[in-house]
């Protein structure tokens, strides 16, 4: 599988924080990409966020694909 | 499961970075409102094929009413896409009509090849998350030569812009 180089978007992101003029926005952003010190690295966790719960959903099919009732099983 | 219909859709994209849009989905660019679309019904198509024109979620009614073979009149705005599955019909829309209002007020329509997006005024073109104009407060893009929309071409393509505008105001005239 190929994920998402996080140099590929290598912009700083107290660069793209600044710019934000609604404080509150600017906060937020500040908030949810904590630890991250480049754009990339937040594209790079977003990647691999899918990819997790992709995984996991592949698990729970496969769970529910062993069960007898499989076939009366609604899945939305 | 043989009978069963399954369809995966997505009701937003996301904008990283792109158009200065910073990890969220307000914008009318493709990146947020292009999404997947995968209908999974076994009993009535047999084979895998991929539609590449354009269709939207209020086509989805219509496809699963026609697939449960529900022939009920509704006036729905959207259409069935089971002509298209079957490759009966290249294309039901020749455009698609998108708004937004939450963060900014702008309309779009988008063409084949062509997206022409408008802000209903001034003040709504200022990004109400962002504080600022996400690219102008008219833009136009050459999807074909140009799929990212980096380029606005508004002032380049006067006879396309003036077109897109005129569909964009017909079509909105007809939903008052």
């Amino acid at each position: 599988m190929n994920f998402f180089d996080e140099d590929d978007n290598n912009v700083r992101i107290e660069d793209v924080v600044r710019r934000i003029k609604n404080p509150e926005w600017r906060e937020y952003l500040r908030k949810v990409t904590k630890g991250a010190k480049t754009t990339g690295k937040v594209i790079a966790r977003y990647d691999a966020t899918i990819a997790y719960v992709d995984e996991k959903i592949g698990v729970l099919m496969d769970f529910w694909r062993s069960k007898a009732f499989w076939t009366k099983v609604l899945l939305y | 499961m043989d009978e069963s219909v399954v369809i995966l859709t997505s009701d937003h994209g996301e904008s990283l970075t792109e158009h200065n849009i910073f990890f969220d989905h307000h914008g009318l660019y493709d990146v947020t409102i292009r999404v997947p679309l995968i209908i999974w019904c076994p009993s009535m198509f047999s084979s895998y094929v991929r539609v590449s024109s354009l269709v939207q979620h209020v086509d989805l009614v219509p496809t699963l009413l026609d697939i449960l073979n529900i022939d009920e009149k509704y006036d729905f705005n959207g259409k069935s896409l089971v002509p298209l599955i079957k490759g009966e019909r290249d294309c039901i829309h020749s455009f698609v009509y998108v708004e937004e209002a939450h963060t900014q007020r702008k309309r779009a329509i988008r063409m084949e090849n062509f997206k022409y997006i408008y802000a209903l005024s001034n003040e709504g073109a200022v990004c109400r998350y962002c504080g600022f104009i996400h690219r102008g407060t008219e833009e136009l893009y050459y999807l074909r030569k140009d799929p990212q929309e980096l380029l606005n071409v508004v002032e380049v393509y006067l006879r396309v812009t003036q077109e897109l505008e005129e569909t964009l105001e017909g079509w909105i005239s007809l939903l008052m």
